[in-house]
């Protein structure tokens, strides 16, 4: 009576040996799929709160990085405006120039992308590669509508290098031979600073570019310092409030707390009105007799420092406010009472378990820091500006997307890299704690 | 059904504000220029009266000179602006790559009697301008006295604006370097003479800080964020007129422009752009922008009817012209992609 199921189940067994025999596969895998679907419905209906989150993943992150990664590598004007001249080019040994038929297959080609519109961008494309490349391209655009005999290839040749000497020589027909696919890494490979420009003769341009490389290193540095310094004003500022209690921690948690409130744009103008010449900074210390005439303040590099670390101080404040409170203080306490002297009794105690709030709050203001925009632009000068503002540039104004995006990819994977261990390594040493 | 119904109705509105909206934009003329007081100028002497005289709707839009976006609208075939203000220099590269229309050989504006210069193959000039310097008075002991001056941070110590471009930048820096006016562009197409061109600018650089519209050198003046900058001449007069800014300009060596207006290719409204290109052209039309800028007129029968007060103000007073340069649109359609690169990596660094 105890077990009434065990008893029926045994006696079962006992009596139909014979058909539960024959029936026990089909019945296991019954009620074996019937627990997977049942949990596998379980597990959906347990996502479901998730998937908001993950639809917004989709659209607002994997769908844009995509995008953007895409257009980064994506390099078809070419292959799409001159598709039987690439092809003809591949038998083409790189000496020298092409076999005569090809300039008749390029002129019609051009002709033909001069119709469609194409040639514009066309020539763009080429001008990024080789120097003075759009008016070789339009300028043959221009020259082959001119009365000649269209019927002779070597009219085509003459008409070609008439209209531009490069024509006569490798360096633009080795562009072309190059680009026959819809993807290359050219933009890639310009934005980490490879030289990619070309004379007409083939040889690498001597023509100044922007060199990405330091554009990058500044880009970094900024970050770093701006972060080291951060850390430094913020560590005080954290022990502070995580200490005190009440009314004193919830009002120095408020100022902390207040640029969070205000617009980035007018906090950044602020700076300007406080920084400028004629401006609060200069003015006040100019009454006090400290300095003869106005320091250069604005549009520096110390400017763009000293702006950025307002912004940034409460990201890395929070997360050390956050660390530090939950390390017990009676082990302070018993430090000193062991005979540590107060500055030991930190070192050796608390500054050891802060350590993943200072990591988390320096890696949170590092990464974000890569990505400034409006505050150098707006504080700094021309030689301070940062990636951002070179991906802003090249979208808005050169209107050259690829190269835009190829920066901005090296730029996310850049900060990817270094955030991803150290933010595994943050995560894996504060679980406990937080 | 509820939502049906307001599903029919949010699209009949749309499809009512689309109808009304329509023909203000098929109608209409949109002018762009350089903003502020050139604006306001070129709005009071070309584009009310030709609304009012014409009873059409000019839309305004400002920029900078930037091509890409004129590109951007000719290469996609939706072009929004019909007529554009420019300088020789953009005129000519635009021109050059195709995005303008070839208005220059239209009889209207062959036989409107401009000064040399002032017609190109794609542009109609509207006024003369100069790039000049411009300081506070009480910033030196000694005021300079020409464009060049901006050079010397011996005797003019402190921060100086230059606009953010090659263009007038690196003719100046040839003209303090010893470079005769005459020589300037020969010299500027030279590797060598480039070469030449940035170095000088490197001796000033900590010192320079960059403007982008033509409205930001009077502001930096005031502010007393440079001492020096060079500007365009009207700007300057504006302030000082307007503002009571009190500043000092020097006129040797200065940079003479054009200010003209092309129409883009593909222009939705193309008579009717050329018809106001046309009336800002007409003598009378044509003086009255010095009543509201100090730029000259470019219409030789205009120059009699420009008030007498204004006169010594515009950039053509034989007393303001010594050693003036004119910018050589041509010149920077052919370098203008090579020396933009270079401007910007030098600026960069």
């Amino acid at each position: 009576m105890t077990l009434p199921y065990g008893d029926v189940g045994l006696v079962m067994t006992q009596n139909d040996a014979h058909g539960a025999k024959a029936a026990a596969p089909t019945a296991r895998v019954v009620v074996r799929s019937s627990i997977r679907s049942d949990s596998h419905r379980r597990a959906v209906r347990a996502a479901l709160p998730a998937a908001p989150l993950l639809i917004f993943l989709l659209l607002f992150l994997v769908i844009p990085i995509g995008s953007i990664v895409h257009t980064a590598v994506s390099d078809g004007e070419i292959a799409r405006a001159l598709p039987l001249t690439t092809q003809a080019l591949q038998a083409w040994d790189g000496d020298d120039v092409p076999v005569t038929a090809v300039y008749m297959t390029l002129g019609q080609e051009l002709e033909a992308a001069g119709h469609a519109g194409s040639i514009r961008p066309l020539g763009r494309r080429v001008g990024y590669e080789l120097s003075r490349g759009a008016n070789v391209i339009l300028g043959a655009q221009r020259t082959l509508s001119k009365d000649f005999d269209r019927a002779d290839p070597q009219a085509w040749k003459a008409q070609l290098i008439k209209a531009d000497p490069a024509w006569g020589q490798s360096g633009v027909w080795s562009i072309i031979r190059h680009y026959n696919g819809r993807y290359s890494a050219f933009y890639l490979r310009w934005a980490t600073g490879f030289p990619v420009k070309i004379e007409a003769d083939g040889r690498l341009s001597q023509e100044a570019s922007y060199d990405f490389r330091s554009i990058y290193l500044r880009t970094i540095l900024i970050s770093l310092v701006v972060t080291g310094l951060t850390i430094l004003i913020g560590y005080p500022v954290a022990y502070v409030i995580a200490n005190s209690s009440g009314r004193t921690a919830a009002v120095l948690l408020f100022f902390i707390l207040l640029p969070f409130w205000t617009s980035l744009l007018v906090r950044t103008m602020s700076w300007i009105v406080f920084l400028q010449t004629n401006g609060v900074l200069n003015n006040t210390l100019a009454r006090t007799g400290l300095i003869p005439e106005p320091l250069p303040l604005l549009y520096t590099r110390m400017a763009t420092i000293i702006a950025m670390i307002q912004i940034q101080l409460p990201f890395t404040v929070l997360p050390m406010i956050s660390v530090m409170r939950a390390i017990p203080t009676n082990q302070v306490k018993a430090a000193r009472s062991l005979g540590a002297g107060p500055l030991r009794a930190h070192a050796t105690i608390f500054l050891p378990q802060s350590i993943p709030g200072i990591a988390a709050g320096g890696l949170l203001t590092f990464v974000l820091c890569l990505g400034f925009y409006l505050t150098p632009a707006l504080v700094g000068g021309p030689s301070d500006q940062m990636v951002s503002f070179f991906i802003a540039r090249f979208t808005n104004e050169d209107l050259n997307w690829g190269l835009a995006s190829a920066l901005s990819v090296i730029l996310i994977f850049g900060a990817g890299l270094v955030a991803l261990p150290l933010a595994r390594h943050v995560a894996r040493h504060s679980s406990d704690r937080i | 059904m509820p939502r049906a119904r307001s599903f029919k109705q949010s699209f009949l509105v749309g499809l009512v504000l689309t109808a009304v909206s329509f023909p203000a934009l098929a109608d209409g003329l949109t002018v762009v220029s350089w903003g502020g007081a050139l604006q306001e100028a070129q709005t009071k002497a070309f584009l009310d009266p030709y609304a009012k005289a014409n009873n059409i709707t000019v839309t305004q839009d400002t920029w900078s000179g930037e091509l890409a976006k004129l590109r951007a609208m000719v290469d996609s075939g939706n072009v929004a602006w019909d007529v554009i203000d420019v300088d020789p220099q953009t005129g000519a590269t635009a021109c050059d790559q195709g995005l303008l229309e070839k208005i220059g050989a239209d009889v209207a504006f062959k036989s409107a009697g401009l000064v040399d210069g002032a017609l190109t193959d794609c542009a109609v000039g509207t006024s003369v301008y100069a790039t000049i310097l411009a300081f506070q008075k009480q910033a030196f002991p000694k005021a300079p006295t020409k464009l060049t001056d901006i050079f010397d941070s011996t005797a003019f110590p402190g921060k100086r604006g230059f606009r953010k471009s090659p263009v007038d930048t690196l003719e100046l820096a040839l003209l303090a370097d010893g470079v005769a006016a005459s020589d300037v562009y020969t010299t500027l197409a030279t590797p060598a003479g480039v070469d030449r061109a940035f170095k000088k600018l490197d001796t000033i650089k900590k010192d320079i800080v960059w403007w982008e519209a033509g409205a930001q050198p009077p502001q930096l003046l005031k502010s007393g964020e440079v001492k020096m900058a060079l500007a365009w001449n009207g700007r300057i007069a504006d302030a000082n007129a307007k503002e009571n800014a009190d500043l000092g300009i020097a006129w040797t060596n200065q940079i003479r422009g054009f200010d003209m207006w092309v129409i883009p290719s593909g222009s939705k409204n193309l008579a009717a752009a050329k018809d106001f290109v046309a009336f800002s052209v007409k003598p009378d039309v044509n003086a009255t922008l010095s009543n509201y800028i100090a730029y000259g007129p470019t219409v030789k029968a205009a120059s009699d009817l420009v008030a007498k007060d204004v006169l010594p103000n515009l950039p053509s007073a034989p007393q303001n012209s010594e050693g003036a340069l004119a910018q050589d649109g041509a010149f920077w359609a052919k370098n203008g992609d090579a020396l933009n690169a270079r401007f910007s990596s030098w600026i960069s660094q």
